[in-house]
């Protein structure tokens, strides 16, 4: 009886690391299910020459490209339709000359919307599309958008031979406000980056 | 009884184990396009005198008006952002036939001077045909238009013409 003692003891000891074991994490195993991001509409990016072909320097007046505009940018994301996705948008907070660091720069305001209600026409997407409020740099959505109401639905199918999850598309709608030209800019070719990045939603951390 | 421990070890391994499945497969998807924003000088050139070619004597068939002194020059204002080059483009000698079909013709050649502020006789002369200048620092160039028309093969009648300039931003 007194041999099996030290043994008891390194069982205990062991029970807590037992315990952290327990944990159930209902992240969604994605392995093998990837993001398709294209960009249907303007491809080459946000252009205000596009909306206002002649903006000259000095000119207070801002030129604005709105969600409706065919000026806006769209990217498709095409993911499993009962997964979150976060998106991300990192970009320039001014257009610089030659896309360089030359000290004047043209200021420069993005704002984004995003369609999840999966409207067949590009028009009926944009008249249902919700508008990010500005400053906002990440935004966490469903591929589709749940009913509200009503009980939750099931958790999504587990991964099995044969199974092909159904996916579906969110659209994004890139567009913003070019603010005055400074009068002491120089004419030229202002440009900045938009980068948009798509992950699956992790609850994690 | 060792045997039976041994067991109970390896158990706990293996949820140790079972544990280092979650965390994984996120994937990602990124894509980067530009924004872009062409901006042009607000550059205008305006007429604030026409040419006056029945002011001047003519001479031995020859009108001469120059433009840095005649009172009968044309005069063009340039505006633009200060310090800028802009190079102007001018049409620098023409033939004019008379409308009616005499066949009489003047042979009309341009000349221009330019300075920074409306002062006409500090103007210097620029380059025949095409001139780089730099626009002063209120903002504005000032281009002042003279011709030399040579009337020996002219009859009475209408003449007409349009002098043209061009002028570009660097």
């Amino acid at each position: 009886m007194l041999k099996i003692k030290p043994y008891a003891y390194v069982l205990l000891l062991l029970l807590p690391a037992l315990a952290t074991a327990q944990r159930i994490n209902f992240k969604p195993f994605v392995q093998g299910e990837g993001i398709t991001l294209i960009v249907t509409d303007n491809p080459s990016g946000l252009n205000f020459n596009a909306k206002q072909s002649i903006i000259v320097v000095g000119d207070p007046n801002p030129v604005n490209i709105v969600l409706t505009d065919n000026q806006a940018v769209v990217f498709e994301v095409e993911a499993p339709l009962d997964f979150d996705l976060t998106v991300e948008l990192v970009w320039s907070k001014n257009l610089s000359l030659g896309g360089l660091d030359t000290g004047i720069m043209v200021p420069f305001t993005l704002r984004y919307g995003y369609n999840n209600t999966g409207e067949f026409t590009d028009m009926e997407r944009r008249a249902n599309a919700i508008e990010v409020p500005e400053m906002y740099h990440t935004v966490t959505l469903p591929v589709r958008r749940r009913r509200a109401g009503g009980p939750p639905l099931p958790p999504p199918t587990p991964e099995h031979a044969g199974y092909v999850r159904p996916k579906g598309k969110t659209y994004f709608y890139v567009y913003g406000t070019l603010s005055g030209a400074p009068s002491n800019a120089s004419s030229g070719n202002y440009s900045g980056t938009i980068e948009v990045n798509v992950n699956y939603a992790d609850n994690l951390n | 009884m060792r045997t039976r421990l041994l067991a109970i070890l390896l158990l706990l391994n293996v949820a140790f184990v079972a544990q280092a499945q979650d965390g994984t497969g996120s994937f990602r998807a990124t894509t980067r396009v530009g924004a872009t924003a062409t901006l042009i000088d607000n550059l205008s050139l305006i007429t604030i005198r026409d040419v006056n070619l029945n002011g001047p004597a003519t001479v031995d068939g020859i009108l001469n008006m120059a433009p840095q002194t005649s009172a009968y020059s044309g005069l063009l204002r340039i505006n633009g952002r200060p310090g800028r080059l802009v190079r102007i483009t001018y049409l620098s000698s023409e033939t004019l036939i008379e409308e009616s079909g005499s066949g009489a013709v003047i042979n009309a050649k341009y000349l221009i001077s330019g300075f920074e502020n409306d002062n006409q006789s500090a103007s210097m002369m620029l380059d025949i045909g095409e001139a780089t200048v730099r626009i002063g620092p209120s903002g504005t160039y000032y281009v002042w238009l003279g011709a030399i028309l040579d009337l020996t093969k002219a009859a009475p009648g209408s003449y007409v013409s349009e002098f043209l300039i061009e002028m570009e931003g660097n």
